[in-house]
């Protein structure tokens, strides 16, 4: 399958039941639903209590909005970064902006429900511009979001290389999910969004954690004062 | 008033032999001051000074803040161009104790303005004064940079600087990198409005995403927009990341590419070159080339940028002139006369045929050579008033014979006639700075100047010599030599007697050595 992460994108679906993910760009949308004879959405959700048109997301600068076709049933998007927070759908309600850097759009469906992930890895967070200057302000490359989940987990795992910079070793998804609290799988999927969708890396090998440590370091995504994230103790 | 600033420096500051006299401006790694000699026995000599960082920043400057400093002090020095701004010399800030102890301070030439300003104060939809000639000089700075392998990384109009002398001048190589066969990895970061689209879903390896030629290819496309269509960005939007959004939307199929309908269509097909959606399709188009093909349009915007104050006047009597569909811009004007109110079509098709005859063909009536750097600017030590040497410089600029009509030539014709009085008579009715005779003037002044243009108007005057001149040598193709004294002799006596004696007739001779002495005094070796 060709590489097509560095095609112009902000936005990326990935549909709960598998297969490859859906990047658009500004302007550009994508319908999901149940599908009816001759009548396909870009994302099939093969549940039948989803409408055949359930609905599209549309890509609109560096969030994305989503709209509801079905007459009688609400979505939930859900903020995947926990806390709770998360945006009701109603039914019918077209273009609702949608704030999340990483989301759940949840369709409530027979035996459970029917999901997408939608990804914005593309909001930007100010380089701190000295205030009252004029001018285009100058945006760094990685944006990265030091309270989000993914952060933690990204300072995590740079954590022994920042304590003794002779540490070769790297913790693995174990290691970090016990250091935080987290469940072995989000650790999984956060470097995995870290490392395929938020910075792209071009080699990401085996796991992605040595090339994400090695990236982070370099550029100095990661530093010292962010130890201050992580839970007390030492790893 | 420097609060929030990258490095204020308190005025009166001293480094490297000058004193800080006022702020200029800052960005986000270092901030520009301006500077006078601290010893009053030397003369002000135009510095200004750039303080970067010595040290305690904010964390997530810090990252980057090393290798910002390591290129601009590398490249600030190596750069030797007309079109790049100069870096003097690299000193050190000497604060013990203080914030500035240890900064790198550069002192460079001293800009009078950026195409930010111009571009803030241009009227929305109509191109900057001298569009050409400035889209030429940005272009040979960066075709000088690429063939030197280096890609500048920054180009955006608060980094394109103007000289006193009007001439472009490009500046802050804090994102400038080498490049390493096609590629150069800098640091990260970069300006929304500048970036092509690629660049914020390029793959990321080992050292960073790779910077490539196309990058200020991009980056000079939208710039060129601007600077032709008075400030408007190609893409719309009303915030840096809608229009960098819609940028990605037009690289993705979702959106062709529509640019201002103000902007000639060759002007139009250059920009639209330069934002080719991907890096392929925009390294069709190296900087050399496009400056090639702008030096064969400038003739174009040159005789355009004439229809200029007419328009405003249409304008201002057009309620929503300034959009797509009513106002019609002074380029089209050139080509296919528009029946606008208040300007009859038959003026607008006399003055554009004026203006390209005059202007746009050479001796053999083929277009005129494109211009080259010239020599015979005003020297910055030369005793012009300084009120009037932007006028002569652009006056003189807007000719298509760079080594003819040059700003000395313009200021030496004025100082004989006028020693540069705007009050200066002669009983016979002749005035002003240039000493116009009022017929001759006016006829020379048909749709140049405003709806009034007056002998006694200093930039009447001196736009419009630069136009006498400019199109009277074409009478004079066949003459050999140095045409300097037959202009001069031209315009004090008629082109008239110099076609009869062919050459300086021996009347003229007294007030032509007094020009030619002036030149000498005035003009760039």
């Amino acid at each position: 399958m060709p590489d097509d992460r560095a095609a112009p994108h902000t936005v990326i679906v990935q549909s709960g039941e598998g297969g490859p993910p859906h990047r658009i760009a500004p302007g550009q949308r994508l319908t999901f639903g149940r599908g009816a004879p001759g009548r396909t959405p870009d994302i099939v959700l093969a549940n039948p209590a989803v409408s055949r048109l359930g609905g599209e997301v549309v890509a609109r600068e560096d969030y994305w909005r989503v709209s509801n076709f079905s007459a009688d049933t609400g979505y939930v998007v859900e903020n995947l970064e926990g806390a709770g927070e998360y945006v009701r759908v109603p039914p019918r309600r077209l273009g609702v902006p949608v704030p999340f850097e990483l989301s759940r759009l949840v369709l409530p469906g027979v035996d459970g429900r029917a999901e997408l992930k939608v990804f914005a890895p593309g909001h930007a967070f100010a380089d701190l511009p000295p205030p009252g200057v004029a001018g285009e302000p100058t945006v760094s490359a990685f944006a990265l979001d030091e309270t989000a989940r993914y952060f933690q987990v990204l300072t995590a795992l740079c954590e022994p290389r920042l304590r003794d910079p002779s540490a070769t070793r790297i913790p693995g998804s174990e290691q970090i999910a016990a250091r935080l609290g987290l469940g072995a799988s989000a650790v999984a999927f956060h470097i995995g969004y870290l490392a395929d969708h938020k910075l792209r890396l071009r080699d990401r090998g085996d796991s992605g954690r040595e090339a994400l440590v090695a990236l982070a370091l370099r550029f100095g995504l990661v530093r010292e004062e962010h130890l201050a994230l992580l839970p007390p103790g030492n790893p | 008033m420097t609060a929030g600033w990258a490095v204020p420096v308190p005025v009166g500051f001293e480094v490297a032999g000058h004193r800080v006299t006022a702020p200029l401006g800052t960005g986000a790694w270092g901030s520009v001051y301006a500077a006078e000699p601290v010893d009053p026995a030397v003369p002000p000599d135009g510095v200004a000074l750039k303080f970067l960082p010595a040290g305690a920043l904010s964390p997530a400057q810090h990252a980057q803040l090393a290798e910002v400093v390591a290129r601009e002090r590398r490249y600030a020095t190596r750069l030797r161009h007309p079109r790049l701004i100069r870096t003097r010399a690299l000193a050190t800030a000497r604060d013990p104790g203080g914030p500035l102890d240890g900064a790198p301070v550069l002192v460079m030439d001293r800009a009078r303005t950026s195409l930010a300003e111009l571009l803030a104060a241009a009227e929305p939809g109509a191109p900057l004064p001298d569009a050409g000639r400035l889209l030429a000089e940005i272009c040979e700075g960066l075709a000088h940079m690429h063939g030197n392998g280096l890609v500048h990384g920054d180009l955006k109009p608060s980094n394109v600087l103007l000289a006193a002398d009007g001439g472009v001048r490009l500046s802050d190589f804090g994102l400038t990198a080498e490049l390493e066969g096609t590629h150069a990895y800098g640091p990260h970061g970069g300006t929304p409005d500048y970036l092509p689209p690629e660049w914020s879903t390029a793959l990321l390896g080992a050292r960073g995403v790779p910077t490539r030629t196309t990058r200020d290819v991009w980056a000079f496309g939208v710039l060129a927009h601007q600077v032709l269509a008075g400030g408007l960005h190609p893409f719309p939007g009303q915030t840096g990341r809608a229009r960098a959004g819609a940028a990605l939307g037009y690289a993705a199929g979702v959106d062709g590419l529509r640019l201002w309908p103000g902007i000639p269509a060759p002007w139009r097909a250059l920009v639209a070159d330069c934002l080719s959606p991907d890096h392929a399709r925009r390294s069709a188009f190296p900087a050399a080339e496009l400056l090639r093909r702008i030096r064969a349009l400038d003739g174009g915007a040159r005789t355009g940028r004439r229809f200029r104050r007419r328009r405003a006047l249409d304008v201002s009597g057009t309620p929503g002139g300034g959009a797509p569909g009513t106002g019609r811009s002074w380029f089209a004007a050139r080509t296919s006369a528009p029946g606008r109110p208040g300007v009859s079509r038959l003026v607008w098709s006399v003055v554009a045929l004026l203006a390209v005859c005059a202007l746009l063909t050479g001796p053999t009536g083929e277009p005129a050579p494109p211009r080259r750097l010239a020599v015979g600017d005003l020297r910055p030590d030369a005793d012009v008033p300084a009120v009037y040497r932007a006028m002569i410089t652009e006056a003189a600029h807007r000719c298509q014979h760079p080594d003819l009509v040059t700003p000395a030539l313009v200021a030496a014709i004025l100082f004989v006639e006028s020693g540069f009085d705007p009050d200066a008579r002669r009983p016979n009715g002749d005035g002003g700075l240039a000493m116009w005779t009022p017929g001759v003037f006016n006829s020379w002044a048909v749709g140049v100047r405003g709806p009034q243009p007056s002998i006694f108007d200093p930039g009447d005057a001196i736009a419009v010599l630069g136009l006498y001149l400019c199109g009277i040598d074409a009478r004079f193709a066949h003459l050999p030599g140095d045409h300097h004294p037959l202009l001069a002799a031209a315009y004090e006596y008629g082109s008239g007697s110099v076609l009869a004696a062919g050459g300086v007739p021996e009347k003229a001779r007294a007030f032509v050595d007094r020009v030619l002495a002036a030149y000498d005094r005035y003009a760039v070796r």
